[in-house]
């Protein structure tokens, strides 16, 4: 009992995913800047702003419905940090597994647009409203890729569990780089998913202000930015665990090395997409993913389906 | 015969009582006086036969027991037609928004500024004064003044249950503009929003993403410069007129001291003018680059934006090496320019010209290859030739609609008859052609300084000036960053001019902004407006200013100011004081390397 609760609360749980959190928006900012040739926050700078948003005083509109805009962000960041759990970081397992987390996780991790949905809706404010209904539309063009972008591994190693998918790829050491194609398919649907350029549409600050967010300032906005930032650390580990799943035999502290240069190579890449790319229309996105992601998904799929009916076995 | 000798002879042949009436001011600059009863005749027949397509402005003088009207046209090949004409106060004058409907926001301005009657003016929103001005006050006409305001009138917030008696009754809500679905919503875009960067308004109305109707309120920056210029010197006036915009600042201070020079007939000696122009490019460069940043910002691709204004940041470096200030240059004379550009000078801009040279090829080559920069760029913000022409956009953006509409080239000031440079047309019609016209526009003024900076004419850079103008009057007309900006000027023999007009290019620009909305999507909304880089600032001029606050004057210099500054960072535990300066920065100190 006191060492699931150590589990959940400390390590590898709230309290180290959120520094590790605070630090993976630090290493994003901070490269963003120097890729833009600006000078970037110190390192302490998301904590900061964390600690201050949470002094500052709840503003809610009038108009809005007081219990879902509160309970909105408290969702997001419960769904990101119980999603967590389930997936294996160092080692083929992760701290609690059951078959078909895999399933769970993706609803998990489907949660926080849900909520900035709701949160947004529920501000009524036009600006929040038009974020809200972007944020859904955007859900639809990314989540299908990304279902099944995740399912080829699953599919290959024959089994519903995040857990037992490491464990495969861990006795099948060279299996990996078969699901790169479907690497890329969820790299792009993360960048949808956490919402950022170039898809940051639902919160883009010169159409619609701050979208869903627009409304809501003090702790509340903290506890969004925070599940955000989670939502970021987790997306990250699932893809490394789901799609990189080499070195996990590895002794604790090298493991765990190896496991945060995973993480922080997708952020990388997801700083890299920011920087480079314009933010596109709602309807450019939407094409976007179902003329290309999706198909490219499916592709990865048959890939899969022939290798595991004709080669592997 | 030349065709602005051609176009007088026209005038007088088709019309008996313009015989020896048309005065030739200089070439490209025709004067008629017309009386009311004839207007309508030699309006139609100078825009139908004699193709003066393209209304400058309309401005609007109190001549005492009369109103008095010029309404300034242009052709391609830079002439100017201005026709005069004159109505009593009380009586009404036809609208001529058949020929022009950009006139419509020139036409809102008589009615709000001189109390002009105007038959009809389509219902719109007001312009360009506040919503609770009170009636029967015309800031423009010679005996207003701001006293017989109610200074607390429109200070009252809502909610406070003062009953405003005050309120414009001669314009209604417009009638073309409402909400004809059930799922239609209108969204604010202003006054106040993150992707403008000055207070004016948008009534968006939506459908989904779609764009059904657009509604634009101006008149948030008005600070009664125009007023203003009447209660002042000629010489104050440079430095008001300065004033109107930040960016665009020495294009306003040239148009106005040009008109003034006209009206006295000062020749302004070979090296000030080349040193204008010099400056004029330079600040092309400098607003040019700022828009590029802001083009990117405003389609979410802020890498673009922190490049665009690093490399600025040098041009307004060199600009405030030439004439010791960053943007509000005060450069400007009547008669000349204030400083001269010294070897050394002239040997760091051209370095610098150098740089930038290589940066913009680098966004030159961006524009044409990054894929999401075209997606969002092209297809967007269309406006066809026809249109440009119809709505009198002006700039950048009627030259990426294919309409070679440049002054510099059509009407030569200051050195620009005698630089070589081409006019950059593009055929794209869309945000994405006015991007590559003002980069290509980049490029040329970098080649425009180097030429000018090699070839500077030996001389004196000023000649004397009067401080009492003679009577007269006379237009400017100037190519701004972006597009044509008129200065009227009217002398009445005394140190204070009589009337000054300024018509800045954002305001041709909006009328065509609706257009470009047409059918588009709330995403494009934001770069569709900065495309056409907005000033609202030059835009909102005119009217006194009413100062609210009672409290007693505190003159500041800038040391005080400075002090000032410093202690109250100190109370708040941030001391600057010990910071240095870093003096000089242009070129020494750390500077962060090109690309």
């Amino acid at each position: 009992m006191g060492y699931a609760l150590f589990c959940i609360l400390i390590f590898p749980g709230f309290l180290f995913l959120s520094a590790v959190s605070l630090f993976a928006e630090y290493f994003d900012r901070k490269l963003y800047a120097r890729l833009q040739n600006r000078v970037g926050p110190p390192w302490f700078q998301p904590l900061a702003d964390f600690i201050k948003l949470l002094g500052k005083e709840d503003v809610v509109p009038e108009e809005a419905d007081r219990t879902m805009f509160d309970l909105s962000p408290v969702f997001a960041l419960a769904a990101v940090i119980v999603a967590f759990f389930y997936i294996p970081m160092w080692g083929a397992r992760a701290l609690y597994s059951f078959s078909g987390d895999l399933i769970v996780v993706l609803y998990l991790l489907t949660i926080p647009t849900l909520t900035f949905f709701l949160g947004g809706w529920y501000s009524r404010s036009l600006f929040s409203t038009i974020g809200a209904v972007r944020s859904i539309t955007q859900l639809f063009a990314y989540e299908i890729p990304l279902f099944v972008a995740i399912l080829a591994p699953a599919m290959l190693a024959n089994t519903w569990s995040l857990s037992e998918v490491a464990a495969y790829y861990y006795a099948h050491p060279f299996f990996w780089p078969i699901n790169l194609i479907a690497f890329g398919v969820a790299l792009v649907a993360l960048l949808g998913k956490l919402e950022r350029v170039p898809f940051d549409i639902p919160e883009a600050e010169t159409e619609i202000v701050a979208g869903s967010f627009t409304e809501y300032s003090g702790r509340l906005l903290a506890y969004f930015r925070m599940a955000i930032d989670i939502e970021t650390v987790v997306g990250a580990s699932l893809l490394a665990a789901v799609f990189l799943p080499f070195g996990l035999g590895l002794p604790p502290p090298l493991g765990f090395i190896l496991y945060l240069a995973k993480i922080f190579a997708i952020i990388v890449a997801l700083t890299l997409f920011r920087t480079v790319f314009a933010r596109l229309r709602i309807d450019q996105m939407v094409e976007f993913c179902w003329k290309w992601v999706a198909p490219i998904a499916f592709l990865q799929i048959l890939i899969n389906l022939v290798l595991k009916v004709f080669v592997i076995r | 015969m030349n065709d602005t000798e051609n176009i007088k002879a026209k005038l007088e042949a088709k019309f008996d009582f313009l015989k020896d009436a048309v005065k030739l001011q200089r070439d490209r600059r025709l004067w008629i006086e017309v009386p009311y009863a004839k207007f309508a005749e030699v309006f139609d027949f100078a825009v139908k036969q004699l193709g003066f397509s393209f209304l400058c402005t309309i401005t609007g003088l109190d001549a005492g027991a009369d109103l008095e009207y010029i309404y300034h046209l242009a052709q391609g090949a830079g002439q100017m037609l201005n026709i005069k004409t004159k109505a009593p106060k009380d009586q009404a004058i036809k609208t001529i928004t058949a020929y022009f409907p950009s006139g419509i926001i020139y036409e809102r301005e008589l009615v709000d500024l001189l109390g002009t009657k105007m038959e009809g003016l389509p219902a719109g929103i007001r312009y360009p004064l506040p919503d609770d001005w009170p009636d029967n006050q015309y800031p423009l006409r010679k005996d207003w003044n701001a006293d017989v305001l109610d200074r607390n009138v429109g200070s009252k917030m809502e909610g406070e249950n003062i009953n405003i008696t005050v309120g414009p009754t001669h314009l209604k809500e417009p009638s073309d503009f409402s909400i004809t679905h059930k799922n239609d919503v209108t969204i604010p875009i202003g006054p106040q929003h993150p992707a403008l960067k000055e207070p004016e308004s948008f009534s968006v109305a939506l459908r989904g993403e779609k764009i059904v109707g657009i509604q634009l309120r101006l008149g948030y920056n008005h600070r009664g410069i125009e007023k203003g210029a009447e209660q002042r010197s000629y010489i104050q006036d440079v430095y008001l007129l300065e004033r109107i915009c930040g960016i665009c600042s020495h294009a306003h201070s040239t148009a106005y001291v040009q008109a003034v020079e006209e009206i006295a007939g000062l020749k302004v000696p070979k090296r000030a003018e080349y040193i204008r122009t010099v400056i004029g490019e330079l600040e092309r460069v400098h607003s040019h680059l700022l828009w590029l940043g802001v083009a990117g910002h405003e389609i979410g691709f802020d890498t673009l934006l922190m490049y665009s204004w690093r490399d600025r940041e040098s041009v307004m470096d060199i600009l405030a090496l030439i004439t010791g200030n960053r943007v509000n240059y005060g450069m400007n004379l009547i008669g000349g320019v204030r400083r001269d550009i010294t070897p050394e000078e002239i040997d760091q801009t051209l370095k610098v010209i150098d740089k930038l040279e290589e940066q913009t090829k680098y966004y030159i080559q961006l524009a044409l290859e990054e894929v999401t920069l075209i997606q969002r760029l092209s297809g967007v913000g269309t406006l066809t030739t026809e249109d440009v022409l119809r709505l009198g956009a002006v700039g950048p953006t009627a030259r990426a609609s294919s309409v070679p509409r440049d002054i510099r080239k059509d009407d030569p000031y200051a050195a620009y008859g005698e630089i070589p440079f081409k006019v950059i047309t593009d055929d794209h019609n869309d945000v994405y052609g006015r991007t590559i016209v003002r980069m290509g526009e980049l490029m040329e003024a970098y080649g425009m300084v180097r030429y000018a900076l090699k070839n500077l004419p030996d001389g004196p850079i000023s000649v004397r000036a009067p401080r009492k103008i003679p009577a007269g009057e006379a237009v400017s007309r100037y190519e701004a960053p972006r597009g044509e900006d008129i200065h009227y000027v009217k002398s009445n023999g005394t140190e204070n001019p009589e009337r000054v007009k300024v018509r800045a290019p954002t305001l041709a620009n909006t009328q065509a902004v609706s257009k470009m909305l047409e059918d588009r999507y709330l995403a494009d909304l934001p770069i569709v407006v900065a495309a056409i880089d907005p000033c609202f600032s030059c835009t909102d001029r005119a009217i006194e200013i009413i100062n609210l606050d009672n409290s007693e004057e505190k003159i500041m210099t800038w040391k005080n100011l400075r002090d000032y500054s410093v202690d109250w960072y100190k109370k708040q535990g941030v001391d600057f004081s010990k910071m240095s300066s870093r003096g000089g920065s242009a070129f020494g100190g750390k500077r962060s390397k090109f690309g």
